[in-house]
């Protein structure tokens, strides 16, 4: 009796284990990854599996297709219950259904089990008997383990950042509003292979047709700043002093060629959906 | 390496001729053993040391995508080296009969696998490829709306198949796992699948482990098996799905016992199909339909008429376009009314499609023209070859084969269509399905060769090129020769890695200009910034805007088209690869010419709009603020 549903008891077990395990564990350790992949992928194809054919195919490679395609269609099915009443397909309630679908089909097939009596249950056993003898040698597995140990390393050393050589860098240059309605968020980022010295310089600009536009240039602000490859670097640019509608252009030049404009932006003081302003849209 | 062919080995001439629908899985088994294949040891035979030469060329491979990934040119022998060294032997070994049964499987399963990692290896950062950015981003709407039928601004008919996106989200919902990878685990379960399931269907309709295999492995040729059907897409799911509704339908024929089982999970594979892939859904019901009318025309039993699920399967489509993915018609019937306009535009004027020259322009080198003809040419005899094997093995009344083989001609039949442009992407895109024929004719055809010139070595050598030219010539019809190594993506500077421009523009975007900013930008960008959660109406591919980005100059028709479409932000990139949704994602190459970008007016005609400020600055791309109303100075 414990032979004919071990199989059974221990999905279930796993069922029951992992739901709760899954609520514990820190959300994304390798654990729960592992967990997941069970649960979604593997546990309930083997239930639907065992309640449709209760002594189960013999064929090792049918069982596997069939396992996980019974574990892909169920996963759509109960994502599409899930959306259509509602609930919406959130952690908890996905975990609920699939471990419910997973020991509702182990039950199933415990009964059919029970039903089909030990006789019929054990004919397809002993006709494959074969199939059970272990098919590998040591030094076979040896091999098989070197191989998964090289494809492993192969994958690793392919996620290696490796030093580029003839491609461009960039720096990015940007501009946004500030926390207050008078001030301007200006920002580097640096994407350039090598590090890199600016100088950064701000004029304002008073619209046309104002009563100071014949000021029209003030040099406000020149920095000299050094940014290693990936670096960032922001400030907040004050400009209570100014009033609203003067245009501040924020010009970066590169340290070893000072004669030439490298990146350019503006923003517009005051406007906090204006030139520069940010939309956080609806 | 020892294959096993030895002379006077052979099998009995001739083939026990068996009806499949009047045999069970065991018997069908007992059968094939007679072919010669021992398997009362059930071992490994060479599988761990073919895996270890395959893990050697998978190694290869990353060599040169390293060298690629630094800037240090294609090394395209490296590439084709380590590919050889995935598939050669294991082909040579499944040629075999004395490869086992397990050892088959492994061995299929092995270079699928090798082949899946191939792809991950490519891009092992993040989703890169044009389609992938779409259900990444469709990914993610679920996760964050808990919610399945997401709207798609990429791809708007990507909402109604939401297959996928649901298992990946629940792996990413449940485990914690990031979207990216709960997506390689999918595909590679996904891949794992598709080739369990194509040894199985081959096994169950032909009775032969050793066709089977060989049918399994030959179908790695396609154009498409290493690259597009790897990729995070809904057809790399809907696929394997198809094939395992066909084995189990298969398998319901011919079952004494248990056949609810078989027609339970082809039920289950069938509507997986139609909730996750279009395409796939309606090739799956067209073989269906075929399998039926050839099995009515053949008298077999009506019992065993696969015509309950061909009906299924047309249900489940019409059912799902009426209530789930109206949009799907419209958007096929597009692609093949522009395919055919195409086809037949491309007849009158007697103009064609380059072949195997890339969307960039760039040519194959000669030799890939021959190896891709060479190809098509050994296929084209090896049908010949496998008819003459069918009829030999008693198979001709055997309906899957006949179907099969009649796809194996619409394959042929179809590399017409890549002569024409838009024809080009259905003809691309049909190949993964009929290859399924192809592989098995290539399988009888090999085996059919090995049976007649045993124990030779010459037979065997010419059948390892034969199978090297296959798949290197499937490889290059499908795949471009600068797509086949990875481009620059991310550098390993100090002290942080740097990634592309696009992907900075894109990060700033959305942290500062927030999720609908009211934003056009070309093909490559917007799918950069769609991914980073910055949503769009409209994008390059789109006339009006299209007009918007890369007019020289702001006329009024162009200031008509600001306004309409709304517009409050600009992203204007001056490389030219932007507007290409492959290669518009990477770091420019240090040698570029003037060519290979915009003109400088293309950017600076937007600083002529009243109002319109440059808000980002990295060079290439700049982000225009656009005022509302927006008049020329």
């Amino acid at each position: 009796v414990v032979r004919r549903y071990a199989d059974l008891g221990v999905v279930v077990a796993l069922a029951v284990a992992s739901a709760g395990a899954l609520l514990l564990l820190p959300h994304g350790s390798l654990a729960s990854w592992l967990l997941a992949i069970l649960v979604v992928m593997v546990m309930p194809g083997y239930a639907l599996l065992a309640a449709l054919r209760p002594s189960m195919p013999p064929d090792p490679a049918a069982k596997v297709v069939a396992i996980v395609t019974f574990s892909i269609a169920n996963i759509l099915f109960a994502s599409l219950f899930l959306h259509l009443t509602g609930w919406g397909v959130d952690r908890a309630r996905l975990v609920i259904l699939l471990e419910m679908t997973t020991v509702a089909s182990c039950v199933v097939a415990a009964v059919r089990r029970a039903r089909l009596g030990p006789r019929r249950l054990a004919r397809p056993a002993r006709q494959h008997a074969r199939a059970k003898t272990w098919p590998a040698t040591p030094r076979s597995m040896g091999l098989l383990a070197a191989a998964a140990a090289v494809t492993a390393l192969a994958v690793v050393f392919a996620r290696a950042p490796v030093y580029a050589e003839g491609v461009r860098g960039y720096t990015l240059l940007w501009t946004a509003p500030g926390a207050t309605d008078k001030s301007v968020v200006v920002g580097i980022q640096s994407g350039e292979l090598r590090p890199m010295t600016y100088t950064l310089s701000m004029r304002s600009t008073r619209p046309a047709g104002s009563w100071a536009a014949a000021f029209r240039e003030t040099s406000v602000v020149e920095t000299r700043i050094s940014l290693a490859p990936g670096q960032r670097w922001q400030i907040t640019v004050d400009a209570r002093g100014l009033p609203t509608g003067v245009m501040l252009t924020f010009v970066l030049r590169r340290a070893d060629r000072p004669g030439s404009v490298y990146r350019t932006v503006t923003a517009v003081v005051g406007a906090t959906s204006g030139a520069g302003a940010a939309h956080p849209s609806s | 390496m020892r294959v096993g062919l030895k002379r006077g080995s052979a099998p009995r001439s001739g083939f026990v001729e068996t009806n499949i629908a009047k045999v069970t899985f065991p018997q069908a088994y007992a059968v094939s053993c007679e072919e010669g294949a021992r398997d009362h040891a059930r071992t490994l035979g060479w599988l761990p040391e073919i895996a270890l030469v395959a893990a050697y060329g998978l190694v290869v491979v990353v060599a040169a995508d390293l060298f690629a990934r630094a800037g240090r040119g294609h090394l395209d022998f490296l590439y084709w080296l380590g590919l050889i060294a995935i598939v050669v032997p294991s082909a040579v070994r499944l040629l075999s009969w004395r490869a086992t049964r397990a050892e088959r499987i492994g061995l299929v399963c092995l270079v699928g696998l090798e082949l899946y990692l191939v792809k991950v290896v490519y891009a092992p950062f993040t989703f890169l490829f044009a389609d992938e950015f779409i259900h990444f981003s469709n990914v993610q709407h679920v996760l964050d709306t808990d919610s399945l039928f997401v709207e798609s601004s990429l791809l708007p008919v990507t909402r109604g198949y939401p297959g996928l996106e649901s298992i990946t989200a629940a792996l990413g919902e449940i485990g914690g796992l990031s979207p990216f990878a709960a997506g390689l685990l999918v595909v590679g379960a996904a891949r794992l699948l598709a080739m369990v399931a194509l040894y199985l269907l081959f096994e169950a309709i032909t009775q032969s482990p050793r066709l089977a295999g060989l049918g399994a492995l030959l179908y790695v040729a396609n154009a498409n098996f290493v690259f597009w059907s790897a990729q995070f897409s809904y057809e790399s799911l809907a696929l394997p799905l198809a094939v395992v509704a066909v084995f189990a339908i298969v398998r319901w024929q011919g079952a004494e016992e248990g056949r609810a089982l078989w027609s339970c999970l082809a039920v289950a594979a069938i509507l997986g199909v139609v909730v996750t892939h279009h395409a796939s859904s309606y090739a799956l019901l067209g073989y269906l339909v075929a399998a039926t009318l050839v099995h009515a025309f053949l008298r077999e039993r009506w019992r065993a008429s696969p015509s309950p699920f061909a009906l299924l399967t047309f249900g489940a489509i019409v059912a799902w376009l009426l209530f789930v993915a109206g949009e799907t018609r419209g958007y096929l019937i597009d692609i093949f009314a522009r395919a055919f306009q195409g086809f037949a535009d491309s007849l009158r004027t007697n103009e064609h499609r380059a072949l195997l020259t890339s969307e960039s322009g760039e040519a194959a080198p000669r030799w890939e023209f021959i190896v891709v003809i060479a190809s098509v040419a050994i296929m084209a005899v090896a049908l010949l070859f496998a008819l003459r094997a069918i009829a030999s093995r008693g198979h001709l009344r055997n309906v899957h084969v006949l179907v099969l083989a009649a796809g194996a001609f619409a394959y042929l039949a179809s590399l017409i269509g890549r002569l024409s442009p838009p024809a080009w992407e259905i003809a691309n895109r049909a190949s993964e399905f009929l290859f399924v024929g192809i592989g098995l004719m290539l399988a009888y055809a090999g085996a059919e060769l090995v049976r007649r010139f045993p124990g030779r070595r010459s037979t065997l050598a010419g059948l390892a090129v034969a199978t090297a030219i296959l798949f290197m010539g499937g490889n290059m019809a499908g795949w471009p020769r600068d797509l086949r190594l990875p481009s620059v993506y991310r550098i390993g500077t100090k002290p942080e890695a740097i990634q592309p421009q696009g992907v900075a523009v894109a990060e700033w975007a959305r942290a500062r200009l927030g999720a609908q900013p009211g934003l056009i930008a070309d093909e490559a960008n917007r799918r950069l910034l769609v991914v980073r959660g910055v949503e769009f109406a409209y994008d390059g591919r789109e006339w009006g805007v299209e007009r918007i980005l890369v007019s020289p100059r702001i006329d009024d028709l162009t200031l008509a088209l600001i306004r309409d479409y709304d517009v409050r932000y600009v992203l204007v990139d001056r490389r030219r690869d932007s507007s290409d949704n492959m290669r518009g994602y990477y770091f420019a190459p240090g040698d570029r010419n003037e060519s290979d970008l915009f003109p400088a007016l293309f950017s600076k005609k937007f600083e002529r709009l009243r109002g319109a400020l440059p808000v980002a600055d990295s060079g290439d791309i700049v982000v225009y603020r656009i005022g509302s109303g927006a008049t020329l100075r």
